[in-house]
C-alpha cells in the first residue's frame, strides 16, 4: 500500500484533517493507521547516501463510512442552523445530524460495525465524515414540511414525502418517518372520477362533521401565508365519528388507512414528543388523535390532559412557540417548536380544568351521533374505494389548492377571500343560534371568526374541485353554529365555574349551609324556619331539630358554625366579613382563595355579589339588639333556583366576570384597634359615676408628690395612665398623680365607659375579684386555656357556654370580651372604641395561663399595687402593660412605627410593614442565634490553665444595643440574587460555608463550623467581610425590593427603625436608666425588670408573632447585630492584646484572669459603671455568678453542667 | 401532665413519667419477676412477650415464675427496654408522638400547642419558673425519635434527644427542674 493509492492525500501526512497518522479509502472500504518506516541499513539511501522515511499504511478498519450527501438548513434570517449528512456504513444508511456526528452519538446509537467501541476511532471516523461533506455539493434541508422559501424564487411546498412543488427544487425534508413518507407519496385520480364528484360524494354521504374536517384540513394548507389562531377540537361520544372527523381532513395531503396515521396520540405520547410531531406537521392535515379522558379519571391523568391542550392551543391561539427552552448556558435558545397548521384534537371528554380561555382558543365540536356518518366511510374504506377514488380524488384536491396558492401572485389574499366566504357563511346562522354573539364578552366574537376561517377551507375545496361553494358551505355552516351554541355554553359555565366569584361565594354558603358550617338565623337572630326564604328547609339552612320547646311545644333548632342572618329588610342575607372568609376558607373552594377578611367584602361588590347601594362593602344591620357591620348577600346569589330560575340571564343587575380575580386591599372593614385609636363617643356610653374627692389610699399617699394634698388632685385634663378598681371605688392613676372616684360600679357596660372616657385610647385597668364579681364576672377565670388543644366534642347536643352577667350586660351596650372568654387578662372590645384590659390579679397563675413571659403583676398584688406597676410602665413605655412584656413590647412597636403612629420625621409618611412572617424567605425559619460557645479544653494554653480564676464580663443591655443599631427592612424581602453586597440593605444573604479566621473564637457564621451554606442576616455577613471572607463565598441574597417615592426618588430599604427620639429602644433605655438596679423598692424594682424583659421578650415575640406584629426577619437582624457587635470586640482584644474569651454565653465573655477584681483585667477600650452609677448601654459588668474559679470552669461547660470527657 | 410529689430535676425521667404515669423508679427497683408479669399484662401472654424479647415462651414463663432472677447478658439489654416499653402507657406514646408540631424549626408553627414543659428555666441569666414550648420546634420525626430513644436506651437517651430540640429552640436553655410536661 502507498500513499498514492488512498483517497485523500492532503496536506503533507495529515491524511485525515483532524487526524493526523490515519488515512481512508471509499472504494474499497478501508482506514488505516499511517507510520512512518526508515528502510533498513544500506538499503533505500537517496543518492547523497542519507537515508530517506516511508510512510505504511497499516489496515485498521475494513469498512468506511461513505457520505452521499451533505445537507444544510438555515434559520427563518438565512443564518445557518445546522448541517445533516446522508451516511451508508456497511450498507446500513442513515442521515445523522451535525450534532450527533460532533458528540458522537451518530457510532453510537445509529450505526454498527467493528471498531466503534474505541473512541480514537470514533473520532477518526468523525473526521473522516468531515471531510467527505467538504468535498459534497451542499443541499437545502428543511425540518418540515409546508411552503418554504428555498431560494429568492417563490415559496414551494414541501409535501411529507420530500416533494418541493412546484418547482421541483432539490430539498431534502429531514425527519420525516417512513410511514408519513409513504403515505405522502402522489397517486392518481382513476379515470372515469373527478374530484368534484369524489366532493359531492363526501358532502352527500359523509356527514358534515367530516366536510367541517375537510375544510379544516384545506385551510391547513395555507397556514403559515395566513394562519387561522385556533385549534379544532373534535370531542364526543364513542362511535359519533371524531377521528373520522379528523382523517377526512388529513385525506387532502395523506392516503387513507386503518388504525389512521396519527400526527401524534394525545394519549401516548409525552408532551415533548407531541411538541416535535406537531411541528413537523407544517401546513397540512393533522390529527392529535385519542385523547381518551373519561370524567372519573384519577386527578394526575386529568392533569397531564390539561398540560397538553394547554401546550397546543395555547400556543396555536397566540400564535408563538410552543415552549421556549434554553440550553444548559442558560443562555441559548434550544429548537424553537411551533404549530404551523390548524391541530385537530379528537377527545372521548375534555377535562374539567380546561380553562376558558382555552376554549376561547378553539373551535370546539361536541359531536353527537349523526354528525359524522362514520358506516359510511367504513363502507368505503372496506370496500377499497376509499383507498382507489375516495383517497385519490381528495389528494387531487389537496393537490390543487397547493398549486393554486403556490401559484399565485398574492396567496394570503386567495385565503383572505376564501376566510371572508366562510364566516359570511357561518355568520347568518350563528346570529340565529347564538343571540347577541358579536357583542358578547365571553370570546364568542374570536371563536365565531376562526371557525369562519375554517370553513374558507371549504370553498378552497370546492375552487379546486370545480363546484359551486355555496351549497358545500349551507351544508355545514348550520350544524356548525350550533355545535358553536353549545361551546358558548360552555364557555359560560367553565368562566362562572372557574372565575366568577359570585357563583363562587354562592357555592360555597350553600354548601357550608347544608354541610353544617354555618346556619341561618332570622332578622331577630332567633332559629327557625318561620324567617327563612320561601322555599328553603332547616336543612338547607344550616338547622338541626333539637327537640320541642316544653312550654310552646314548637320545634326548636340549632346551628353550628358561622352565623348567617336572613335580613329581607336589607335585601339578601346578612355576615360578617370576617366570618365569610372563614367559611371561604375552609371550603378550600380555590375560587375564593386569594382574599383577606378585610378585602373579601370589596372583591364581592365588585363582582356584584352584594346589595348595592352603599360606598362600602358592609353595611350596618340590626340583628336582634345589636347592629354589627355586615356583608348582604342577595339571595338570589346563593339560591338561583329558589324563584324556578336558576339562569339569572343578561338582565342581571351586576353583570358577571367584572371581578379581577386577585386580591385587592380594598376597603378596611372597620376595625376594632386597640389602645391607639382616637375615640369617637359612643352613644353607648352612660354618665360615669360622680367625681368625689376622696382621700387617695394609703398606698398612693406616698406617690403623691410631696406639697400637693390628695384632696386637689382629680382626673380633669391630665392623661390617666391606669386605674385600679376596688369595691369601694375606682383609683385613677396619673404620673404623679392618683385620684378616687367612690362608690364602685355594679355594671360592666358602666365601668368601661367610665374607663373610656378617662383613658381616650384604652388601657389597662386592674381590678379585685370581688369587685369584678361585683360586675358579674364568674368566681373563677373560664377562658380556653392558652394554647391548649381544644377539648374533644362531647356526642350528645353541645352545650352552649353559659355566660356570666358581665358578658350579657357588655354585649348589650356593644361590648365584647377577648374570644377566649373570661380569664385573669380580659380585652374588651368595642365598636368604634378604644380596647380596655381589665386585669383581675388573684387570678393570675402563670402556670395556669401557660405564659412564658417574665412575671410582672403577681396575685398577691392587690388592684391598686397592680394599678400602681401599670401605671408606672405605661409612664415609661407609652403603651399600656398587657399580659406579658413581650406583647407589651410589640405594642410599643405598633404604636411607634404602625398606621396610627406619630407622624413625625422620616416616618411622616411612611408606614412599616408591621405584619409579615416571612413566607417563601429565609425570614419563615430561625437564621441567627446568640452565640452560645466554649473553646475545647484542647485549645486552652498552659498559661490559661495556670490562672486561678475565669471571670465573665456581661454587656450591658445587648439586645437593647442592638435594637438601637440594628438596620430593619420597611418592607418585606424578596429573593433579588447576589449583585454585591451591600451593608445598608437589611435582609438574608447566602453564604457558601462556615467562616473561622480566629483559631480561638468560634465560627463567625453562628454556625457552630457546620458545613453551609448559610442564610446569615446583612451584619453577619458585614462582620464576616470585616473579617476576610471573601465575597465570593456570598452566593445569593433576599432583599428589600427598591421603591420610589411620587417624585421617583429611592426610598431607603431599611432604617434604624427602632431608633428615633424617642423610638421605641430608647424609650426603653430611658426607662431602665431612670429607675437604679439597687433601688429597695420593690415596686420599683418590678418596673425595672419588667422594662428590661420588654426588649427582650419583645425580640422573640417578632419571631413569634401577635395579631399585630410579626417580623421575624427584624428578630433576626436585632440578634445578628448583637452577636456581631460583642464579636467584633472580642476579637479586636485578642487581635491587640492576646487575650482570647475561653467561654461566651450569649452575652457574657469569659476570660481566664489572674485576679477576680475587674477594673485590673478589663480589656483596653472596656468600660466597667463608675461607683453608684446606673450601667449604661456599651458598658460591661462583672456580676458575682459571671466569676469561677479555673477548676470549676474545668468541670462545668457552658450550660453549667459537668463537662462531658 | 403533672409531675407528682416532688419536681424532677432529671429530664429524662421526667419525659418517662410523662410517657407512662410512673416514676422511672419502678422500673428500677422492679424485679425480674414483677417485669416480665408487666409485659405479659401489657402484650396479653407470654408467646407475644418472648416474641419481643427473641427468647422462647418457656423462658418467659421462667421468668414470669421466678425461675429466672436475671436475664442473660445477652438478654438483658433487650428485656430492660422491653420492660420501658411495656410500662409506657400507648394512649400516652401516641399524644407524644404527635406532639411535634412543627416541620422543622419554622416559626409558622409556634404558638400552635405540642410540647410544652412548666419549670425552672434558666437562659443566660434570665432563671425563672416559666412555660416553654419546643413542641413547636419539634417535629413528629423528633418527637418519635425521643419515644424510640427512652425505650431502646432509657431516660438519658431520651433526654439527650429532647436536649437537641431544646438547644434548637433557644441556644443555652438550661431546664433545672420540671414540674409539669404537657402534650
Amino acid at each position: 500500500m502507498t500513499a498514492e493509492n488512498v483517497h485523500p492525500l492532503r496536506r503533507d501526512r495529515e491524511l485525515v484533517p483532524g487526524s493526523p497518522g490515519w488515512a481512508y479509502q471509499v472504494t474499497p472500504p478501508q482506514v488505516f493507521k499511517v507510520e512512518e518506516t526508515r528502510p533498513a541499513k544500506g538499503k533505500g539511501k537517496d543518492e547523497d547516501g542519507a537515508r530517506g522515511t516511508a510512510l505504511e499504511f497499516r489496515p485498521v478498519l475494513t469498512w468506511c463510512p461513505e457520505v452521499s450527501k451533505g445537507l444544510i438548513t438555515l434559520r427563518p434570517n438565512g443564518e445557518v442552523d445546522t448541517w445533516y449528512y446522508r451516511v451508508s456504513v456497511q450498507g446500513q444508511r442513515a442521515t445523522i445530524s451535525h450534532r450527533e456526528l460532533m458528540a458522537g452519538d451518530a457510532w453510537r446509537e445509529r450505526f454498527r460495525a467493528p471498531g466503534l467501541g474505541f473512541r480514537t476511532w470514533r473520532e477518526v471516523l468523525t473526521n473522516i465524515v468531515l471531510d467527505q461533506a467538504e468535498r459534497l455539493p451542499l443541499t437545502l434541508a428543511v425540518t418540515r414540511t409546508g411552503w418554504h422559501h428555498v431560494t429568492d424564487q417563490p415559496a414551494v411546498y414541501v409535501s411529507a414525502d420530500g416533494r418541493a412543488r412546484p418547482t421541483g427544487d432539490a430539498v431534502e425534508l429531514i425527519g420525516a418517518t417512513a410511514e408519513l413518507e409513504t403515505a405522502a407519496a402522489p397517486v392518481q385520480l382513476p379515470e372515469g372520477h373527478s374530484a368534484a364528484d369524489v366532493l359531492a360524494r363526501v358532502a352527500t354521504s359523509g356527514g358534515w362533521a367530516p366536510l367541517f374536517g375537510i375544510a379544516a384540513g384545506a385551510r391547513s394548507f395555507g397556514q403559515t401565508i395566513r394562519p387561522v389562531s385556533a385549534a379544532l377540537v373534535v370531542w364526543g361520544d364513542p362511535n359519533t365519528g371524531k377521528t373520522c372527523t379528523a382523517v377526512a381532513g388529513r385525506l387532502l395531503a395523506l392516503a387513507p388507512c386503518w388504525p389512521p396515521l396519527p400526527t401524534a396520540k394525545m394519549s401516548e405520547d409525552t408532551v415533548t414528543d407531541i411538541e416535535a410531531k406537531v411541528d413537523f406537521e407544517a401546513d397540512m392535515p393533522t390529527l392529535l388523535d385519542d385523547l381518551a379522558l373519561t370524567l372519573d379519571a384519577p386527578m394526575l391523568v386529568q392533569r397531564d390532559a390539561v398540560a397538553k391542550l394547554e401546550r397546543i392551543i395555547r400556543a396555536i391561539g397566540n400564535g408563538g412557540q410552543m415552549r421556549g427552552r434554553r440550553k444548559r448556558d442558560g443562555i441559548t435558545a434550544q429548537t424553537q417548536r411551533h404549530i404551523r397548521t390548524i391541530p385537530v384534537i379528537t377527545a372521548q371528554s375534555l377535562p374539567p380544568q380546561m380553562q376558558a380561555s382555552l376554549f376561547r382558543r378553539a373551535v370546539v365540536l361536541r359531536l353527537v351521533r349523526g354528525d359524522a356518518h362514520w358506516r359510511w366511510w367504513e363502507k368505503v374504506h372496506k370496500s377499497g374505494e376509499l383507498a382507489e377514488v375516495i383517497g385519490p380524488g381528495l389528494r387531487a384536491i389537496g393537490d390543487r389548492i397547493i398549486s393554486r396558492l403556490a401559484e399565485a401572485d398574492d396567496p394570503g389574499a386567495v385565503l383572505a377571500e376564501a376566510d371572508t366566504a366562510g364566516q359570511t357563511a357561518l355568520s347568518t346562522h350563528v346570529d340565529r343560534e347564538v343571540p347577541g354573539w358579536a357583542d358578547s364578552e365571553t370570546g364568542m366574537v374570536g371563536v365565531v371568526s376562526m371557525a369562519g376561517a375554517m370553513l374558507g377551507g371549504l370553498a378552497l375545496a370546492a375552487d379546486a374541485a370545480g363546484v359551486e361553494r355555496g351549497p358545500l358551505l349551507d351544508a355545514v355552516a348550520a350544524p356548525l353554529a350550533r355545535s358553536l351554541a353549545v361551546q358558548a355554553d360552555t364557555m359560560e359555565d367553565r368562566r362562572q365555574a372557574t372565575d366568577d366569584l359570585k357563583t363562587a361565594i354562592g357555592d360555597i354558603i350553600r354548601q357550608g349551609l347544608v354541610s353544617r358550617r354555618a346556619f341561618l338565623t332570622g332578622p331577630d337572630g332567633t332559629l327557625g324556619t318561620a324567617h327563612l326564604p320561601g322555599g328553603l328547609t332547616a336543612q338547607a339552612a344550616g338547622l338541626r331539630e333539637v327537640g320541642q320547646d316544653p312550654h310552646i311545644g314548637m320545634v326548636r333548632f340549632e346551628g353550628a358554625g358561622v352565623a348567617m342572618h336572613y335580613v329581607p329588610a336589607y335585601g339578601g342575607i346578612a355576615v360578617r366579613p370576617s366570618a365569610l372568609f372563614d367559611l371561604a376558607r375552609a371550603s378550600g373552594d380555590s375560587r375564593a382563595a386569594g382574599y383577606t377578611a378585610k378585602s373579601i367584602g370589596s372583591a364581592l361588590k365588585r363582582a356584584g355579589a352584594l346589595v348595592p347601594g352603599s360606598a362600602r362593602p358592609v353595611k350596618r344591620v340590626t340583628i336582634g339588639g345589636s347592629q354589627p357591620w355586615c356583608l348582604v348577600i342577595p339571595e338570589s346569589v346563593i339560591w338561583p333556583d329558589l324563584d324556578g330560575d336558576a339562569d339569572p340571564g343578561p338582565d342581571e343587575e351586576v353583570p358577571h366576570g367584572q371581578d379581577d380575580g386577585g386580591p385587592s386591599g380594598g376597603e378596611p372593614e372597620p376595625e376594632i384597634s386597640p389602645a391607639v385609636r382616637e375615640p369617637e363617643p359612643s352613644n353607648k356610653q352612660t354618665p360615669t359615676s360622680p367625681v368625689v374627692q376622696a382621700t387617695p389610699p394609703a398606698e398612693f399617699v406616698n406617690r403623691v408628690p410631696a406639697g400637693e394634698t390628695a384632696s386637689a388632685v382629680t382626673a380633669q385634663g391630665r392623661p390617666v395612665l391606669a386605674a385600679g378598681v376596688t369595691e369601694q371605688g375606682i383609683t385613677w392613676i396619673g404620673s404623679d398623680w392618683a385620684t378616687q372616684d367612690d362608690g364602685g360600679y355594679d355594671s360592666l357596660p358602666e365601668l368601661l365607659a367610665a374607663i373610656v372616657q378617662q383613658m381616650p385610647k384604652g388601657g389597662t385597668v386592674a381590678i379585685d375579684a370581688s369587685a369584678a364579681a361585683r360586675l358579674g364576672y364568674p368566681g373563677k377565670p373560664v377562658n380556653a386555656r392558652p394554647g391548649g388543644k381544644p377539648a374533644a366534642k362531647s356526642s350528645g347536643t353541645p352545650k352552649a357556654r353559659k355566660e356570666c352577667r358581665a358578658v350579657i350586660e357588655a354585649a348589650g351596650a356593644g361590648w365584647q370580651p377577648s374570644a377566649a372568654g373570661i380569664g385573669a387578662w380580659t380585652a374588651w372590645h368595642g365598636p368604634s372604641r378604644p380596647s380596655v384590659v381589665i386585669v383581675v390579679p388573684e387570678w393570675i397563675d402563670p402556670r395556669a395561663m401557660r405564659v412564658s413571659g417574665a412575671p410582672y403583676l403577681r396575685s398577691d398584688h392587690d388592684a391598686l399595687t397592680a394599678a400602681y406597676l401599670l401605671a408606672r410602665y405605661r409612664e415609661i413605655t407609652g403603651v399600656p402593660f398587657v399580659m406579658t412584656a413581650g406583647t407589651s413590647g410589640t405594642n410599643m412597636i405598633r404604636a411607634a412605627l404602625g398606621p396610627d403612629r406619630m407622624r413625625t420625621g422620616r416616618r411622616a409618611r411612611r408606614s412599616a410593614l408591621l405584619k409579615w412572617d416571612g413566607e417563601g424567605t429565609p425570614a419563615a425559619s430561625i437564621q441567627e442565634r446568640a452565640c452560645v460557645w466554649d473553646r475545647p479544653l484542647a485549645q486552652l494554653t498552659e498559661d490559661e490553665r495556670s490562672r486561678p480564676n475565669v471571670v465573665g464580663f456581661d454587656v450591658v443591655c445587648q439586645f437593647l444595643s442592638a435594637m438601637v443599631m440594628a438596620v430593619l427592612p420597611w418592607d418585606t424581602l424578596t429573593n433579588t440574587g447576589f449583585v454585591g453586597f451591600d451593608a445598608s440593605i437589611p435582609g438574608y444573604w447566602q453564604v457558601s460555608g462556615p467562616w473561622q479566621p480566629y483559631e480561638l473564637l468560634p465560627d463567625l457564621t453562628g454556625r457552630a463550623g457546620a458545613p453551609g451554606p448559610h442564610l446569615l442576616s446583612t451584619p453577619t455577613v458585614a462582620h464576616l467581610l470585616e473579617h476576610g471572607m471573601p465575597e465570593e463565598m456570598i452566593t445569593d441574597a433576599w432583599l428589600p425590593r427598591l421603591r420610589r417615592d411620587k417624585e421617583g426618588r429611592d426610598l431607603p430599604r431599611g432604617g434604624r427603625l427602632l431608633h428615633g427620639s424617642p423610638g421605641v429602644a430608647e424609650l426603653i433605655r430611658d426607662g431602665l436608666m431612670s429607675i437604679d438596679p439597687a433601688t429597695p423598692d420593690a415596686d420599683e424594682a418590678a418596673v425595672r425588670e419588667v422594662v428590661k424583659a420588654t426588649f427582650r421578650e419583645t425580640v422573640g415575640m417578632l419571631q413569634r408573632g401577635t395579631k399585630f406584629v410579626h417580623r421575624p426577619d427584624w428578630a433576626d437582624a436585632i440578634i445578628g447585630t448583637a452577636r456581631t457587635t460583642l464579636l467584633r470586640k472580642v476579637a479586636k482584644v485578642g487581635k491587640e492584646t492576646g487575650m482570647w474569651p475561653v467561654r461566651i454565653n450569649h452575652d457574657c465573655v469569659y476570660y481566664a484572669v489572674d485576679t477576680t477584681d475587674p477594673a485590673a483585667i478589663l480589656p483596653d477600650g472596656w468600660k466597667l459603671p463608675g461607683p453608684g452609677q446606673i450601667p449604661k448601654l456599651g458598658q460591661w459588668t462583672v456580676k458575682p455568678e459571671n466569676v469561677m474559679s479555673m477548676d470549676c470552669f474545668l468541670a462545668t461547660d457552658v450550660h453549667g453542667d459537668p463537662r462531658k470527657v | 401532665m403533672q409531675i407528682r410529689g416532688r419536681a424532677k430535676q432529671d429530664l429524662g425521667e421526667a419525659i418517662f413519667q410523662a410517657l407512662s404515669g410512673r416514676a422511672y423508679s419502678s422500673v428500677e427497683k422492679a424485679s425480674t419477676q414483677e417485669a416480665a408479669k408487666a409485659m405479659v399484662d401489657r402484650w396479653g401472654s407470654t408467646k407475644a412477650v418472648a416474641e419481643r424479647l427473641g427468647v422462647s415462651v418457656r423462658t418467659v414463663e421462667r421468668y414470669v415464675s421466678g425461675a429466672i432472677q436475671n436475664p442473660s447478658k445477652r438478654n438483658r439489654d433487650q428485656f430492660a427496654a422491653a420492660h420501658r416499653e411495656a410500662k409506657i402507657t400507648p394512649g400516652r406514646k401516641q399524644k407524644a408522638a404527635e406532639s411535634g408540631t412543627a416541620s422543622g424549626p419554622d416559626r409558622t408553627q409556634t404558638g400552635t400547642g405540642g410540647l410544652a414543659i412548666f419549670g425552672s428555666v434558666r437562659v443566660s441569666e434570665d432563671e425563672r419558673d416559666r412555660w416553654i414550648t419546643p413542641g413547636s420546634h419539634m417535629t413528629p420525626a423528633e418527637a418519635d425519635g425521643i419515644i424510640d430513644a427512652m425505650v431502646q436506651n432509657g431516660p438519658e437517651a431520651a433526654a439527650a434527644a429532647l436536649n437537641t430540640v431544646i438547644q434548637r429552640y433557644v441556644p443555652g436553655m438550661h431546664i433545672n427542674y420540671i414540674e409539669e410536661i404537657d402534650y
